[in-house]
């Protein structure tokens, strides 16, 4: 059930941009570190342009539109995202790999790192932002 | 199980970036010592490593595949690398450097999910297999064992619902509560086919799946070492355990990829956290500077072992520099070679090598190729040497090595081979040859001589031979030349003599003297020349030579042109005699002489008696001639023309007779009488000198004549001052 909605939001976000004012940090700057996977750093701009380093596939060059930027930005209070702990320490083993997600408007700016997976708004909305930037 | 999660949350660790920092105890038991156990849950149908599509050959992989990770487990106890958890202790104790390989078993039971990324096997289905399979084979239970399970190429695995082996992670090592106790394992996916899990990989082994889980192995089973349950060994920073901070970093890494060997086998492993360094290791020591010291091995060798020592030759100093350590790589490694002052560097390396690195188990060899830049001496040992200089992969100086290897002189003297004596004649030409041989056939031999009498010269033919020559102008007598070969690679010169025997030269003495010859007079000059070989004068000259006519003698000296002459008056008997030339030697000479027969004639006591001059030149040797007669003007025929019957052969008056020998004066006119007036001598010489008249004419009572030459005639009895009985002779020589 989780997957279907996850699906749905990124079809509706992953359509052609418009081109949207650059700022000085992305909008959104997420990733993996540590464990045993090879981490990488991905970031949606402001305009919609998305940019990727390190050992994550990509579906390829994707921009997304102001209002898929804006649904995400929706979807991030939807989970409660501004009000998350900056550090989610779930149980886990050795070896996985801890996820972060940054988000940074004109008005806030938040990092919340999550080792273990076992927050739900968490989880949502990290797996939807790299969907939408094309990332599997 | 909820005991399990309750540690893992102790445990929980974030991967931040900053991994600098020590990794501290949090109150639990490490693994004192590992007992480890491999599953290979691998149902039919299923591989490790890709599908090749025939059967044998993927049941071939997966046993490689599990035998590598077998020699893992099997000899990572006692390594460098398993020894970086040593300095690690928990509540049971300090870690040791044991780790033992306790079996393994292939599972061929199904999986309970279809392992893909929808239908992903869970953490509980790991479980339970390890702790079906332990009841199977007995394996037991506590925290100093662990248990590694290793499923299948492309089966997906996730923790949770959002930490899969497809985005989370590429293993783990988890615990739970067994039925008999606490259960350390973890999960082993086919690390390669997930993605995104290293690159690990030793060349030759041929499998580059089972390298990239041996990294993966290596990560989970160390860290299971130093934290078993979650409460040990981690960074407070949340960046990880020992493993964590450290993933995928190799350090330098050998020719084949290898950076650690473990009873001499290569592996490509992550290096492990070290707290006593605040950074990743392969190895740990128990003092500073807390990591093994590789010491290198250097070795010389400079061939061949012996030459001849001659510039151009080649010798090739060959060094190889070894890093024998298991774990630890040198760095900064420069080998500073110096040549000793006989020999100089052609080419190849350089005298001063920056090695670099030098990772385990490696080697580099370097060939320097050097030459004498002179001759060298026999016996000469030329040693070259170098120092290695060298660091540890922190920096820290470790100390010099050196090595060297020598090459010796060996050259052999060379041989001469010289002529046997040698004799000459003094101012005579000398040519003879000598040459040397050597068995070193590079060898320059310069040859030299020394002692040659004068005259000779010694050329070096620059081809191993020499050759003397020249015209020996020295004294003659016996002279010793010594003549030298030098190879240049001996003090002491190989020589040799050769005597050389100047002898006197041959002469020749010729009397060149006059050999008709005027009784008394006023002299008779001698002469003869004095030649060598009969070819040259004498030099020096001044050779004494000494002439004997009769009792008569005298000595003349050679000038430059080997000419000598000196005079007497003949006073022996008319007719032939012998003039003997003798040349008695010197120092220089052979003696030599000369015998001539001569004629000894006089005139008659007054005036002289004449033929005509065209009756003599008709008249062949030896003839007859009439010299006086009354009849002598129709005997003699005159160039002047027909003489007066008045005219019979003697001139009363000659102007002028020659008074020496030769002839001071030949010529020109006489005058008489007519008929017997005056009368001629009452007797002739037996040898007389005749007048060869051109004319003569009568003037009144007077009749003159001109005359030209003087022939001997032998007289032949009969002669009278009377026109009646004429003189007649045989003509025996020319005069003048």
């Amino acid at each position: 059930m989780r997957g279907l909605a996850i699906g749905v939001v990124v079809a509706a976000l992953a359509l052609p941009a418009a081109a949207a004012p650059a700022q000085s940090k992305p909008l959104f700057d997420f990733g993996r570190t540590g464990g045993t996977r090879a981490p990488f750093e991905a970031t949606i701009a402001a305009d919609g342009t998305v940019s990727v380093t390190g050992g994550v596939r990509s579906l390829g060059p994707v921009t997304l539109t102001k209002p898929a930027l804006q649904g995400l930005l929706r979807l991030a209070k939807t989970v409660g995202f501004w009000s998350l702990p900056s550090k989610i320490r779930c149980p886990g083993p050795g070896g996985l790999v801890t996820e972060y997600l940054r988000i940074h408007t004109a008005t806030q700016d938040k990092r919340v790192d999550s080792f273990g997976g076992c927050r739900l708004g968490f989880e949502q909305l990290y797996a939807v932002v790299k969907a939408a930037a094309g990332l599997q | 199980m909820k005991r399990a999660l309750l540690a893992v949350c102790a445990a929980a660790f974030f991967a931040s970036p900053a991994l600098a920092g020590n990794i501290t105890w949090h109150g639990g038991n490490v693994q004192v010592t590992s007992t480890t156990h491999a599953i290979f849950w691998l149902p039919p149908g299923q591989h490790f490593e890709p599908t090749t599509g025939n059967a044998a050959t993927d049941a071939a992989n997966d046993t490689r595949y599990e035998n590598f990770m077998i020699r893992y487990l099997q000899n990572v106890g006692g390594s460098d690398l398993y020894n970086t958890t040593t300095q690690y202790t928990g509540a049971n104790g300090q870690i040791t450097n044991v780790s033992t390989f306790a079996g393994s078993t292939v599972d061929t039971n199904a999986y309970p999910h279809a392992g893909t990324t929808v239908d992903p096997l869970g953490n509980d289905d790991l479980q339970n297999e390890v702790d079906a399979v332990r009841a199977a084979q007995g394996w037991p239970a506590g925290d100093q064992n662990g248990y590694f399970i290793f499923t299948a190429n492309g089966i997906q695995s996730c923790f949770n619902s959002s930490n899969c082996s497809y985005n989370a992670y590429c293993a783990y090592h988890y615990w739970f509560d067994g039925t008999d106790g606490a259960i350390s394992w973890a999960n082993m996916p086919e690390a390669r086919s997930l993605g995104g899990c290293g690159s690990a990989n030793v060349t030759g082994d041929n499998d580059a799946d089972a390298d990239i889980e041996l990294d993966v192995l290596s990560h989970e089973h160390l860290e299971m070492v130093t934290d078993p349950q979650g409460d040990g060994w981690y960074d407070t920073n949340y960046s990880g355990e020992n493993g964590d901070k450290c993933v995928r970093t190799y350090g330098i890494r050998n020719s084949i990829g290898a950076n650690i060997y473990m009873n001499n086998f290569a592996f490509q492993l992550q290096r492990e956290w070290s707290n006593a360094i605040s950074g990743c290791a392969m190895s740990y020591e128990t003092s500073a500077p807390f990591i093994n010291q590789p010491t290198l091995q250097l070795s010389a060798s400079l061939a061949p072992a012996t030459f001849p020592g001659n510039p151009g030759d080649a010798l090739v100093y060959t060094l190889t520099v070894t890093n024998p350590s298991n774990a630890e790589a040198a760095t900064n490694l420069v080998l500073n070679t110096t040549l000793p002052a006989g020999l100089t560097r052609t080419g190849g390396a350089s005298l001063s090598i920056n090695v670099g690195n030098l990772a385990v188990h490696d080697s580099a060899t370097y060939a320097i190729n050097v030459t004498p830049g002179s001759w060298l001496l026999d016996g000469s040992v030329e040693t070259v040497s170098t120092v290695a200089g060298y660091q540890d992969i922190l920096g820290n100086v470790r100390p010099d090595i050196a090595a060297s290897d020598s090459s010796t002189v060996v050259n052999a003297q060379p041989t001469l081979n010289l002529p046997g004596p040698q004799t000459q004649d003094y101012h005579d030409a000398l040519t003879f040859g000598i040459s040397a041989t050597d068995v070193n056939a590079g060898d320059t031999i310069t040859l030299t001589a020394s002692g040659l009498p004068a005259g000779l010269t010694f050329t070096d033919n620059g081809n191993r031979t020499g050759t003397v020559s020249g015209t020996l102008t020295a004294t003659p007598g016996v002279y010793t030349a010594t003549f030298t070969a030098n190879d240049h690679h001996h003090t002491t010169l190989v020589n040799g003599t050769v005597t050389i025997t100047v002898t006197t030269e041959e002469t020749t003495l010729t009397y060149t003297g006059p050999t008709v010859i005027l009784q008394g007079g006023s002299g008779l000059t001698l002469q003869a020349r004095l030649l060598e070989d009969g070819t040259v004068a004498p030099n020096p000259f001044g050779q004494t030579i000494h002439f004997t006519i009769g009792s008569d003698s005298c000595n003349g000296t050679t000038d430059a042109t080997g000419l000598a002459q000196c005079s007497v008056i003949p006073t022996g008997p008319l007719g032939n005699e012998t003039i003997t030339s003798t040349f008695a030697g010197d120092t220089y000479y052979k003696p030599s002489s000369d015998s001539d027969t001569v004629i000894v004639f006089s005139f008659p006591s007054r005036g002289a008696f004449a033929v005509g001059d065209r009756t003599l030149a008709e008249a062949g040797p030896s003839a007859t001639v009439t010299w006086w007669s009354d009849s002598w003007w129709a005997l003699n025929s005159l160039t002047g023309g027909t003489a007066p019957l008045s005219f019979k052969g003697f001139a009363g008056v000659v102007t002028t007779l020659p008074t020496t020998s030769p002839a001071n004066v030949c010529g020109t006119t006489f005058k008489t009488g007519p008929g017997n007036s005056p009368p001629p001598t009452e007797g002739v010489p037996t040898y007389m000198g005749v007048l060869v008249a051109t004319s003569a004419t009568k003037s009144g009572s007077t009749v003159n004549g001109t005359w030209s030459g003087i022939v001997v005639v032998r007289t032949d009895p009969g002669y009278s001052p009377s026109p009646g009985h004429p003189g007649t002779g045989t003509i025996v020589g020319v005069f003048c």
